[in-house]
């Protein structure tokens, strides 16, 4: 029995003893992901039910802002020009990035030149690309509407136009598509060649092997790609801010967010509410809600992905 | 005896000798016998009282409260404005040796940079802020009430030599919450009422003459003829050259103000813009881009800065403040020639009013060394701390004894005609400024933009009806409804 009890405990101990090696080595992003994010979750969570204006201290409302949520027309606004943004930038982003992997994926001299040009445009700062597009989209003087006039089309309002402000917006972030592409580049790299070279003696020409190896087997990196498009779609902010606080989303006076509040996102107006408007409380309500809005729709992401993601591990390959 | 003969070698070397005496002898001064006064020094000690200057160190006893201390000021602005404090500063350390002072500049979004800092306890000793979210933040208790330290040295301060309402404009009364009212929070220091500039090059190319004696009689229907004599378009109906951009935000009060209308009546804190007055107000404005397009259209010269257009003719007028000296006056006046007008009155009334704006300084609450604050406060608005604000050309100095000096208008820098900006005080208008200013132009903004939009053409009645109701809502509930 003693010989049995020494045994559990020399497990146990080793077992505690390897917990806490583990424990040791996560522990500074432990303190950080306490300090910086879950309690500032906490904190936020408890202002969600005051009412503060961050230079006196909260009063307790109860759930009043969150009953305010589902009455205020112009979170509806933003959270429908968010939606709209999100449901058509990620699979526009997504298809993009997996091309431009796929063409970055080929075995020709320079390719790393070509790989770093279409990386660059994803390091730009806000401000400039902003400024940049502005001027493509310039109702008079802009390249887009020069170029649809050598084509017999009228020019656009682009940015002005309440029904083009965020298509704009999206073809502005489809420029930014290099991280994305990187991570589809370095699935491309990992799929074996031997799946390729047995499809091929099955007879898949280009198209089949395409369809039935690489999409396949690039499924886990889309389902990540698609995880973390719909989280960054939804909180866009640096884009829709300067465009907004430049006047260059035709805003003849202050208050609106674009033509007919055509570029208020869910984000912007929470920055509004809460550092404009100094309602800390409503704001942090707000992004309650955003963050219960991602969760719902990352939680259905996960359980659609049995159905069409493909982990080659799951399969005991 | 012998007779010894004279060689003929000793005779001429007995008469050159002979000769050369006799020219000596010739030479000699003649000694003339005359009586000569000679100044004999004599020395002689005299008693003599001479006045000394002496210096004698002055001991001034130095206030504790000036002695080792570091004072923060925040504040906005060009690079100009930059070192006009940081000159502020080392004149005021020199002539207060116990105190340093470091103006913080804040680039962008001021205001919320000077919550967080409130927020954080870390407010500075000294902070510029404007008129407009003052009565918000004097309410939220960010400033040091400055009534003690106006009573002590009311004199000092020759309270008489502000421009009127001034004073009154940084007053916030806690309880009744009303602004220009109630206790001093912070002191003016400059700003100005909007104006017109116009492009004198463009006038002379036009063969536009302009308004008589810089406008000061001049109606709204000679400016409409006159901006209609400006616009041009080609042959697509495209503006190629505007009036004026239609101006957005509180650049609009005048027009409303002008024709008879009120945005809001802060006694009864309720909005009047849906009153008759107000809707033909509104209606005049939007006309200007929606009838006459006298203004460009959203999308004509969009992306372009109003000085670029101003500059190149492309826009004959802008409406603005005297904070726009300093862009223009670094472009050459052979480049540019502009000029001021007054704002026109309105043709049946006689009247018009302008918006102004004024910046104030601060003492923040809860900081330390607020005697010291306030001094470089009160710095800053010595005559000197005037006329160095009124050399910058930033905006009109908030004392009229200075703005009326060579400080501001300065005659050897355009405009020909800045006297304008001081004429104009008669007709001055103060803002609506209340509690819910942000609030506010967010209702107003959303249907402004609305009405006065080439696409969407809100009907004024409509567009007002719907302001009123949703800052009706905002003054009576304090916070925006739920469905503007």
């Amino acid at each position: 029995m003693s010989v049995v009890t020494d045994k559990l405990s020399r497990r146990w101990s080793l077992r505690a003893k390897e917990a806490a090696a583990g424990y040791f080595f996560i522990l500074p992003f432990l303190i950080g992901f306490l300090w910086f994010t879950a309690i500032p979750m906490g904190v936020a969570l408890y202002i969600s039910f005051t009412e503060y204006n961050i230079v006196q201290p909260p009063e307790w409302v109860g759930v009043h802002h969150f009953v305010r949520l589902f009455e205020d027309t112009r979170l509806r606004k933003a959270l429908a020009n968010t939606s709209f943004y999100a449901g058509l930038s990620v699979p526009l982003y997504l298809a993009t990035s997996f091309l431009a992997a796929l063409a970055m994926n080929s075995k020709i001299k320079g390719i790393r030149i070509y790989r770093t040009i279409f990386y660059l445009p994803s390091v730009i700062p806000a401000v400039a690309n902003v400024m940049l597009w502005l001027w493509i989209f310039n109702p008079q003087w802009g390249i887009a509407n020069f170029l649809l006039g050598l084509v017999g089309i009228e020019g656009q309002k682009w940015f002005l136009d309440p029904n083009l402000s965020k298509p704009c917006l999206i073809a502005m972030g489809l420029w930014g598509i290099g991280p994305t592409m990187v991570i589809y580049l370095a699935g491309l790299q990992g799929v074996p060649p031997e799946l390729y070279e047995a499809a091929e003696i099955d007879g898949a020409g280009p198209w089949g092997r395409f369809l039935h190896v690489t999409i396949p087997m690039m499924s886990s990196v889309t389902f990540f790609n698609l995880i973390m498009g719909i989280i960054n779609a939804f909180q866009v902010f640096a884009l829709a801010f300067v465009l907004i606080e430049t006047g260059a989303g035709g805003t003849a006076t202050a208050g609106a967010a674009g033509v007919q509040d055509s570029l208020l996102f869910y984000v912007y107006y929470l920055y509004q509410r809460g550092f404009q408007y100094q309602q800390m409380g409503y704001a942090s309500a707000m992004g309650w809600l955003l963050l219960l809005i991602i969760l719902v729709l990352t939680v259905i992401q996960f359980k659609l992905a049995g159905s069409w993601v493909y982990y080659e591990a799951a399969r005991g390959a | 005896m012998e007779k010894q003969k004279l060689s003929r070698r000793d005779f001429l070397l007995m008469s050159g000798a002979a000769a050369a005496g006799s020219l000596l002898a010739a030479c000699q001064p003649q000694v003339v016998e005359k009586t000569v006064e000679v100044e004999k020094v004599v020395e002689q000690t005299v008693e003599v009282e001479v006045p000394v200057e002496v210096e004698v160190e002055k001991v001034v006893e130095v206030p504790a409260e000036m002695e080792n201390v570091v004072l923060t000021h925040t504040f906005w602005g060009t690079s100009a404005e930059w070192q006009l404090w940081v000159a502020f500063d080392d004149q005021f350390s020199a002539e207060n040796p116990g105190v340093s002072v470091i103006s913080e500049h804040i680039p962008t979004q001021y205001e919320n940079q000077i919550m967080m800092r409130r927020a954080a306890g870390d407010m500075p000793n000294v902070l510029n802020m404007q008129d407009e979210p003052f009565p918000r933040y004097a309410d939220q208790d960010v400033y040091t009430n400055l009534d003690p330290y106006v009573e002590m040295d009311a004199a000092e301060l020759d309270l008489d030599d502000f421009f009127p309402q001034l004073l009154d404009m940084f007053k916030w009364d806690k309880t009744t919450k009303t602004w220009m009212t109630g206790s001093q929070y912070a002191m003016p220091w400059d700003g100005a009422g909007i104006l017109w500039f116009y492009n004198m090059d463009l006038f002379d190319e036009l063969g536009l003459e302009p308004p008589a004696n810089n406008g000061w009689d001049w109606t709204m229907d000679e400016f409409l003829d006159l901006c209609l004599k400006i616009a041009e378009f080609d042959g697509d109906g495209t503006m190629t050259r505007g009036a004026f951009r239609l101006p957005g935000w509180v650049y609009h009060m005048p027009f409303i103000m002008t024709m008879g209308g009120l945005y809001v009546d802060l006694d009864a804190k309720k909005c009047t813009l849906d009153t008759p007055e107000s809707i033909e107000a509104v209606q005049y404005y939007v006309d200007l881009r929606l009838k006459h397009h006298v203004c460009p259209h959203t999308d004509e010269f969009a992306g372009m800065s109003d000085l670029d257009l101003f500059r190149e003719g492309s826009l004959g007028m802008h409406l603005t403040g005297p904070w726009w000296f300093p862009d223009l006056r670094a472009i050459p006046w052979e480049e540019l020639r502009w000029d001021c007008l007054h704002f026109p009155k309105n043709p049946a009334t006689g009247e018009r009013y302008v918006r102004q704006s004024w910046d104030g300084m601060a003492i923040g609450v809860d900081t330390e060394n607020q005697d010291a604050s306030w001094e470089y406060i009160k710095f800053v608005l010595t005559p000197g701390g005037q006329g160095r604000i009124a050399e910058l050309g930033r905006a009109m100095p908030a004392r009229p004894s200075v703005a009326n000096s060579e400080g501001f208008m300065n005659p050897d820098l355009p405009p020909p005609n800045e006297k304008v900006f001081l004429d104009a005080v008669d007709y001055y208008h103060v803002q609506p400024i209340n509690l819910y200013w942000d609030e506010m132009w967010t209702v107003i903004g959303k249907y402004w933009e609305e009405m006065s939009n080439e696409d969407i053409r809100m009907p004024v009645e409509e567009g007002c009806a719907k302001i009123t109701a949703g800052v009706d809502y905002l003054f009576e509930h304090g916070e925006l409804p739920a469905d503007y």
